[in-house]
Formats: structure tokens, C-alpha cells, sequence
């Protein structure tokens, strides 16, 4: 029953979000200098009269607000103005597999990633190993995703490529790791790597203070006075408790991987959102904008109360309290 | 040959680095226990007990701790032994019992399984058999419906019944040795009682030897047969129970009694405690470590630290009042 | 043993020796202050970012060229790149340290003022966080009960929203420059600092100084802005110094999307989006102003590190 009311308040929390999201987006377009649902770019009258017709803009703003949230629950976000005469949904659902596939290998990299260096980090507390695993850590949140993906594209792809190609006599199509594109796997490692870094050095930090903290704990001396192993300790009680506090920003964690597959996207010429969405900002494409703002956030609250429903399933003491 | 007890300590010595310097905080203790024998280490906080305890289960963690001296259990050289053959003595030869139980037992684990743990691992017993054997166990520290609670998370149970399940989890391969570190600390006066009553049972029933941590003499009185005062890191009166509660010897003994509370007292007596507050273990300790706040301190207790004097019967005191030379203070003590 | 007359003579207890520490006690920021001192990384950092904000204020200066000089005719030269000109018949001499960018603007000086702008909107952002994140956590701390409850489910609410996508929005209703960038940041990170205030009221409400004001009939506003929120400075010191990277992050990220301060202007995320298109043939376009920022976030996260272990040693790791 616990469980059940914690699940409806979860649950109550992302509508509420998700309402205050399209509140915010509404009053933003009203904002807008010029006619944001129309664009700037001279149109036919007639075109302009549908508009203002279809999005109610001679009405009240209420029921314009009305209007606008009916269109956004039939996942109507309107006709992008630069892509003209495509849906802005349409766009967006042909290229966010990509983001989604990009941003999913980055996530599971950093948390795979993450933990394992934050639980040897922390096993290894005090040593020349711990140190140099939080140096690398604390050089992987100080840059930026897209400073990686350069200097990867950089390092890996041109130079290092250029060397082998030189030592070992390559043909000239051969590459260590392709530049840019998202035709095959190898096409993906560098990528994931660039965007998922930041996350994962993050991960690793929290993990490690995380296990810290739990290893100072009486259960844990109380497991050793069992008699348990060193490994039984570290998986059955050391782990499990340490990982609670973790999966807490994994929510946020994926906002900030999704957000940031814009800017990787564009590097390695990935053809996911991030394309799209760039080119609607530079010029100033509102509904394109919208759409996608409104598109990642139902997205991404739908993922954070995910995550916060599997808390309350690992958790026992919000399972059952 | 000559009879070994089943635990004996000798001259144990543990120290901590720290920020501020190396902390002495076991100093040369020694001492025994009997199989079926309880035996109580009392002492202020801070004075070296949990250390001691800590110690013999070999929980320091070295560094930063270093812990020398011999603890033997029957036969064994602990200090010997690597820490995998450790792990094969924890638990199965000696159980640990905790002071604060909400914190002693895994959050996220049911607490069946984690008395079942230490069973499947030292007994080599399947999961099921385990589980049946901990519901056993919980029935036999008296815990309410067993068979239901043994499927509940710690945050589920009062302290209390935490501490049953500690006690319990000790218990579970049916150590020779139990340590129990303050294990009514933190508890109510009534819950303390019971607690006490289930470890009694323990010693009698199964002849189990007790190591009972405890920072006053009032809760070691039903259980403990000898009591060992520590100080400052080390042993400054030790003996039978006896002996410790109705002729101690050592000025801070006579401090910790006056500590307790007593009933039968006429009105108008406030509760006496030991003025000042231990000396710094990081730094060199000259003639009696107690000096500084004893009543009865004498010259020589600034610069000689006391020789340990044997009264007879395990009797043993670690005082300069008890020289021939000092002068006899009367109304305490044994002879007056 | 070696016996005197006179060793058995009563001495009684001495007071003084049973004292357990008899160093003079210290206050908690000034001992903190010496342990962040000891901390020779954390010092290190410290000159290091004083040296970038000094820096940023002084190199534009004297590099003798401005932010939006353009010369056409020798862009994306490498560093070091020398040229001569004849002004009046005399030969001038003009030396570009770090070579120059597409338009021929000296990259040294544009770097230098990239930095003054990109720290300031971090200081900016920062310090309206930190504004921000007081008053509404500590109203929240302070008043307790029911309107905790309220304004705490509401920054739950308004915390779900993913608040690069809110910035990116703002900005692009806003016109563009400094100021919008900082309010873009500002409008939405001034969460964290929230809760974390919040936290601390809530702890140090309980407190017996309080509860000693309060009897000596200090009014709410005056206990709140006088003794609670002061003693919430080491943890809102702490949580700025790791806002500023963020920020930092923020505008970079922003510049990349085109949302930056607008041209001739520089900042680093600009910099590094306009080097980025020529990152093969000039790498030192995108690489001289990445590693300048990258330092200073580094600096910054490991002072905010040293930062938190200083003023809580249970922090240690």
C-alpha cells in the first residue's frame, strides 16, 4: 500500500512538472518578438489568417493556452518555419532514435563505467590507484563533452590514423576510428565516449564517497565480525547500500547526456536532434524549438520518475514505510 | 601441561595515527576468560575498551591502527593467523554483538538472511536449512513471531528487537566466544534487562565465554563473574566481581562505583561523578595515568608508574596506595 | 624503584593536567581557514584562478591589439606569426603570440577578453544563484511546517524541468548578450543552492543561539538574515565554487548553439565554437582557449573539493 501511494505521488509529481513545462513554453512564445506561431519571413495573408485561426490567437489567453495544450496532447506541435511544410513532430520522430540510441550507449558506458572505477576507487582508498582514478575523474568533469569529442576526433581519428597509416603502409580509406558518421558500430564508439566522459567521471566520484561512507558503517564491521569475505562484503552489503544515493541522479544525470548529445551530435555529424534543433535555434525556428523542448522534457520526466519508482522497488524502506 | 583458558590476552598494545599524533589507546592490557565465564571491561569512553575488543576480533584496520601483543583463543595464535584464516574464525569461533543496533544490521537486507549469512558460510549448510535455523534463533533471543519477522528490513523493528537479531546474528554458528560491545548502550532501562537476561541464558546454557563491554559497573553486576577496570588504555583493577564491587582497591574504582546510582541511599546525595577528563593518549603518560584527578594522589604517583599488586584470588590492583609505605585511608577498601 | 622522603605525602588531584587538550581553542572558521591553508592543492588553485582573473583584467590591455581589430589579409596565421607594415615610411613591427583567427583579430588578445567575459558571467550566474537559493531556501527553512512543504513540492515540480532546454528557450526570446546569458543560467540553477540552504536553516534553527535570540525577542527577519544564513556560508561557499564551473560549462555550451554573446564580442564557449570549424588545419583555435577553460574548471572543482573537506572533516575521503 505504501508502495502504491509513493507510485501515485510519483506520478502526480511529473504531470505537475510536465503542466508547469507547458506553462512556461506558453508564455515564452507569447514573449517572442514578432509572430512566433507564423514566423517573420513575409507570408501570404491568407497562411497568416489560418494560423492565427488555428492556434486561437484573437481569442482570450486562457483559451488560448487551452488550445495550445490540446494541440500538445494530440502531439501537435505545429509546422517547422525554416524545414517548411514539415511537421515539427514528424522531424522529430524520425531523428530522435538517433539521439535516443547515442545517448543511451553514453549513458550505459558512464554508469558501467562509473561504478566500476568508484568501487575500485574506494576499495583502493589512500593508494597511488585511488589517486590517479579521482585525478581522472576530476579532469572528466572540469571538460566539457564537446572539448573531448574534439580532441578525440583530434587525437584519435586524424592523428593517430595518420601514424598507422605511415607505419604500416594502409590504404588511404583506412581509418583507427572514423572521423564522423553513424553508419556502423565504429562509428558510434567515440561518439558515446565523448558525450557519456563527463557523466561517468561524476558517477565515479559519487560512487566512491558513496562506498566510503557505507564502509564506515556498523553493518559492515558486523558483516566482517560474520566472518564474511572480503568479496561477500563488498557485493552483498557494501555495494548494494552504496548504490541507493547513486540512482538518485541518474534522472538528472540522463537530462544532461540528452541535452548534451546536441553539441556531440554536430561534431560527429550523428543524424539525430541535435542537427535539427541547432539549426532551429540559429534561426530562430519557435515551433521547432517548442516542440523539442517540450518533446525532451516529457521525455525526460517520464525517464526521472522511472528512476524514481526503481529507487522505491530497491529501497525497502520506501517500499514498504 | 599447562591449562590454557580460553581466551588469553597478553600485553596488548593498540595505536592509531591520527591528525594530531599517535593515539596509545590500548596500553599493555592483559587477561583471561574461561569457557562459561563472563568477564567485563569497564571504563569511561574513550579509555581503550572498544579498541580492546575491536582488536581481538581483529577489526582494526592496519593501517592506520597497529595492534601488538599475543591474543590467543584455545590453542590459536590470532595474531597469527592471515586474514582469510580470520575470516574462518569470525563469526564461527567468536560473535560480535554491536552497541548500537539500528546501525549494526544491513538497511536493505532482510534480516533472516542476515543472520543465515555467517551459517551458510561457516556450516556449510544450504540457504533453506539457514533460514529454518535463524527463525531457531530468533525464537530462542525471544523474538516475537519469528517466522514473519525474519522477512522484515531492520527499520522495521523497534532497537530493541534489533539487538535480539544482533545477538542472534552473533550467535549463529554457536561461538565459543562472545564480545559484546556496550550491547544496552543503547537501549531503554527496561529493554537493557532483558538483553541482559538473554545473554545470561547464552553463557549458562551453552558455555559460552563473555567478553562485556560496559561503561558502568551497574549493568555488568547480573552477568559479569570478573570485572576488569580499565583506564587510560590499560588495567588498573581487575578480579572477581566480588571482590571489584564490595572491596575495590583503585581510587577510580571507587570513582565508577560511586557513579552509580543507588536507591537505598538517604535523600540529599547528589550523584558523584570523577571530576576532569582522561588524559591525552598522544602524548607520554609519566607515573599514574589517573593522577590528575585522584583524590588520594600522592608524590609518587606523579612519577612512577605502579607496579601491578596481587592481592590473591585474581585479585589484582595497579595503585601506589597499596605500598607498605603509603598511608592507610580509612573507610575503603578491603581491610577497613 | 628509587625511593625519596616525602613520595607518599598527599599531593591531591591536579585540575590543570586533567584537562584533555590544553591548547587554546580556536575558532571553527579560523581553523578551517588554517587547514585550507595547509592544503597545498587547494593553494595552489587558489593563486591559479587569482592568476587567470588577473590576467584576464591585464593581457587584453597590453596585447596592443583590440578584441575586434580585423585584418583580412592574414587570418588564421599559426602562433607566433610575425608580420611588418609601413606606416609613414616606418617599418612596424606586429607580433601575434598566439596567431590570429579567420578575421585576422589577434587570438591572444580575443582569448584574454573571452576569459574576462566567460568568468564574469560564471561570477554573475554564481552570485544570483547564491542570492536566489538563500532567500527562497532559507524563508523555506525558516518558516518550517506548511509553507516548507509548499515551496519545497514546488521546486520539486519546476526541478523535473530540464533546465538547459528552459535556458534555451530564454535566450532565445531574449536578445542576445551578457546579461541574458547570465539570467538564462541564473533563472534555473539557483535550485541546488536552494535545497542545500534550506537543509542547514533547518538544522540551525534548532540551535541554542537561536533559540537565545529568539527569547531575547528578535524578530523572525532578523534571526534569519543575522545568525542563520551567515552560519550557512561555508556550505553556500562550497556549492559557488562548484556553481562557477557549471556556469562556465552553461555559456560554452549556449555559445556552441549559437546562443553566445554576439559577435565581435568574445567568450570562451564563442571561441571554441568559432575555432571548432577550423579544428584540423588550426588546432590551436579551438585547443589555446579549451585548455585555458578546462584549467580553470579544474582549478575550481579541486578548490571546491578542498573547500568541503576543510569545513567538514567527515568529508575526508
Amino acid at each position: 500500500m505504501r508502495m502504491a501511494r509513493y507510485i501515485v505521488k510519483r506520478l502526480l509529481y511529473a504531470l505537475l512538472t510536465l503542466f508547469a513545462l507547458v506553462l512556461v513554453t506558453f508564455f515564452l512564445m507569447h514573449l517572442m518578438p514578432g509572430d512566433p506561431f507564423v514566423g517573420e519571413k513575409a507570408r501570404a495573408p491568407e497562411i497568416i489568417a489560418a494560423a492565427h485561426a488555428k492556434y486561437g490567437l484573437d481569442k482570450p489567453v486562457w483559451q488560448q493556452f487551452l488550445i495550445y495544450t490540446g494541440n500538445i496532447l494530440r502531439g501537435d506541435f505545429g509546422e517547422s518555419l525554416y524545414y517548411t511544410g514539415r511537421n515539427v513532430m514528424d522531424i522529430i520522430l524520425e531523428a530522435f532514435p538517433y539521439s535516443f540510441e547515442l545517448g543511451l550507449r553514453a549513458l550505459i558506458f558512464a554508469v558501467t563505467g562509473g561504478l566500476l572505477l568508484g568501487v575500485f576507487a574506494a576499495l583502493k582508498r589512500g593508494t597511488k590507484w585511488d589517486r590517479g582514478a579521482m585525478a581522472l575523474a576530476i579532469l572528466g568533469i572540469s571538460v566539457p563533452s564537446f572539448i573531448i569529442g574534439y580532441l578525440l576526433q583530434y587525437g584519435i581519428s586524424i592523428r593517430l590514423t595518420g601514424l598507422f597509416k605511415e607505419w604500416f603502409d594502409l590504404p588511404r580509406s583506412w581509418t583507427l576510428l572514423p572521423v564522423a558518421g553513424w553508419e556502423g558500430e565504429a562509428h558510434k564508439v567515440l561518439p558515446a565516449f565523448a558525450l557519456g566522459m563527463g557523466a561517468l567521471a561524476a558517477i565515479s566520484r559519487l560512487m566512491r564517497a558513496s562506498m566510503i561512507e557505507v564502509s564506515g558503517q556498523d553493518y559492515i564491521a558486523a558483516a566482517r565480525a560474520k566472518g564474511l569475505s572480503t568479496r561477500q562484503i563488498v557485493l552483498r552489503h557494501m555495494v548494494r547500500n552504496a548504490l541507493l544515493p547513486v540512482i538518485t541522479v541518474l534522472g538528472p544525470m540522463a537530462a544532461s547526456i540528452l541535452t548534451g548529445a546536441f553539441v556531440v551530435e554536430n561534431i560527429f555529424a550523428v543524424p539525430g536532434l541535435g542537427k535539427f534543433f541547432v539549426i532551429s535555434v540559429q534561426n530562430l525556428d519557435y515551433p521547432m524549438i517548442t516542440g523539442t523542448t517540450l518533446f525532451y522534457g516529457a521525455f525526460l520526466v517520464a525517464a526521472t520518475t522511472l528512476v524514481d519508482l526503481a529507487y522505491g522497488l530497491i529501497d525497502p524502506r520506501i517500499r514498504l514505510k | 601441561m599447562r591449562h590454557r583458558a580460553l581466551l588469553s590476552v597478553n600485553d596488548l598494545e593498540v595505536s592509531f595515527s591520527t591528525r594530531a599524533g599517535q593515539v596509545r589507546a590500548v596500553r599493555g592490557v592483559s587477561f583471561e576468560i574461561e569457557a562459561g565465564e563472563a568477564l567485563a571491561l569497564v571504563g569511561e569512553s574513550g579509555c581503550g575498551k572498544s579498541a580492546t575488543a575491536r582488536a581481538i576480533m581483529r577489526l582494526t584496520p592496519c593501517p592506520p591502527a597497529q595492534v601488538r601483543g599475543s591474543i590467543c583463543l584455545g590453542e590459536t595464535d590470532l595474531m597469527a593467523l592471515s586474514e582469510r584464516q580470520m575470516q574462518s574464525v569470525r563469526g564461527r569461533e567468536m560473535g560480535m554483538i554491536f552497541q548500537d543496533p539500528m546501525t549494526a544490521l544491513d538497511p536493505t537486507m532482510p534480516i533472516g538472511r542476515q543472520i543465515a549469512e555467517g551459517m551458510v558460510k561457516h556450516l556449510k549448510i544450504p540457504r533453506g536449512e539457514a533460514k529454518a535455523r535463524a527463525v531457531e534463533l530468533l525464537r530462542r533471543v525471544q523474538l516475537p513471531d519469528p517466522e514473519r519477522r525474519a522477512g522484515q528490513y531492520p527499520f522495521e523493528l523497534s532497537g530493541g528487537m534489533c539487538q535480539r537479531v544482533v545477538i542472534a546474528m552473533a550467535m549463529a554458528c554457536a561461538p565459543r566466544l562472545l564480545i559484546a560491545d556496550e550491547p544496552t548502550t543503547a537501549l531503554d532501562v527496561t529493554i537493557q534487562a532483558q538483553i541482559l537476561e538473554i545473554m545470561r541464558a547464552i553463557r549458562d546454557q551453552s558455555q559460552t565465554a563473555i567478553l562485556l563491554i560496559a561503561h558502568d559497573l551497574g549493568v555488568v553486576a547480573g552477568l559479569a563473574q570478573r570485572v576488569a577496570v580499565m583506564y587510560a588504555g590499560e588495567v588498573v583493577e581487575s578480579g572477581k566481581a566480588e571482590d571489584i564491587f564490595y572491596h575495590p582497591r583503585h581510587p577510580y574504582t571507587w570513582g565508577l562505583l560511586n557513579c552509580i546510582p543507588r536507591l537505598d541511599e538517604e535523600g540529599g546525595r547528589t550523584l558523584a561523578s570523577i571530576p576532569g577528563a582522561p588524559p591525552d593518549l598522544t602524548r607520554p603518560i609519566s607515573g599514574c595515568a589517573f593522577a590528575g584527578r585522584c583524590e588520594y594522589c600522592m608524590r609518587i604517583c606523579r612519577s612512577f608508574r605502579p607496579e601491578q599488586t596481587d592481592l590473591g584470588n585474581g585479585h589484582t590492583v595497579r595503585c601506589h596506595l597499596l605500598h607498605p609505605d603509603a598511608p592507610k585511608i580509612l573507610g575503603r577498601g578491603g581491610e577497613a | 624503584m628509587h625511593m625519596e622522603p616525602g613520595m607518599f605525602e598527599w599531593v591531591g588531584p591536579d585540575v590543570q593536567a586533567g584537562q584533555p587538550m590544553d591548547c587554546p581553542p580556536i575558532s571553527e572558521g579560523r581553523a578551517a581557514f588554517k587547514r585550507l591553508r595547509e592544503n597545498k592543492l587547494a593553494m595552489v588553485c587558489l593563486i591559479f584562478l587569482a592568476l587567470m582573473v588577473f590576467l584576464s583584467v591585464v593581457c587584453p590591455m597590453i596585447s596592443g591589439y583590440s578584441m575586434s581589430e580585423q585584418h583580412q589579409d592574414h587570418g588564421l596565421m599559426p602562433m607566433g606569426y610575425t608580420h611588418t607594415e609601413t606606416v609613414d615610411g616606418k617599418t612596424v613591427r606586429h607580433t601575434h603570440l598566439w596567431g590570429t583567427d579567420k578575421f585576422g583579430r589577434d587570438l591572444f588578445t580575443r582569448v584574454w577578453m573571452g576569459a574576462r567575459i566567460s568568468l564574469f558571467i560564471a561570477l554573475a550566474a554564481a552570485a544570483i544563484n547564491l542570492v536566489l537559493g538563500a532567500l527562497y531556501g532559507g524563508v523555506a527553512g525558516y518558516c518550517g511546517g506548511k509553507v516548507d512543504q509548499g515551496m519545497m513540492r514546488l521546486l520539486e515540480i519546476v526541478g523535473g524541468i530540464p533546465y538547459m532546454m528552459v535556458a534555451i528557450l530564454l535566450l532565445t526570446v531574449m536578445s542576445p548578450g551578457i546579461g541574458a546569458i547570465v539570467l538564462a543560467y541564473a533563472a534555473t540553477g539557483w535550485m541546488s543552492m536552494a535545497r542545500l540552504v534550506r537543509g542547514q536553516v533547518l538544522r540551525l534553527k534548532e540551535s541554542e543561539y537561536v533559540l537565545a535570540a529568539r527569547a531575547m525577542g528578535a524578530r523572525g527577519k532578523w534571526i534569519l538574515f543575522r545568525h542563520l544564513l551567515p552560519n550557512c556560508l561555508p556550505v553556500m561557499l562550497v556549492n559557488m565554487t562548484l556553481t562557477i564551473p557549471d556556469a562556465i560549462f552553461a555559456e560554452a555550451f549556449l555559445s556552441y548553439l549559437g546562443l553566445g554573446v554576439p559577435i565581435p564580442m568574445a567568450s570562451w564557449g564563442t571561441l571554441l565554437s568559432d575555432g571548432a570549424a577550423y579544428f584540423r588545419t588550426s588546432p590551436h583555435l579551438l585547443f589555446l582557449p579549451a585548455l585555458l577553460m578546462v584549467l580553470t574548471m579544474l582549478a575550481l572543482n579541486l578548490l571546491g573539493d578542498a573547500l568541503g573537506e576543510v569545513l567538514d572533516p567527515r568529508m575526508k575521503g
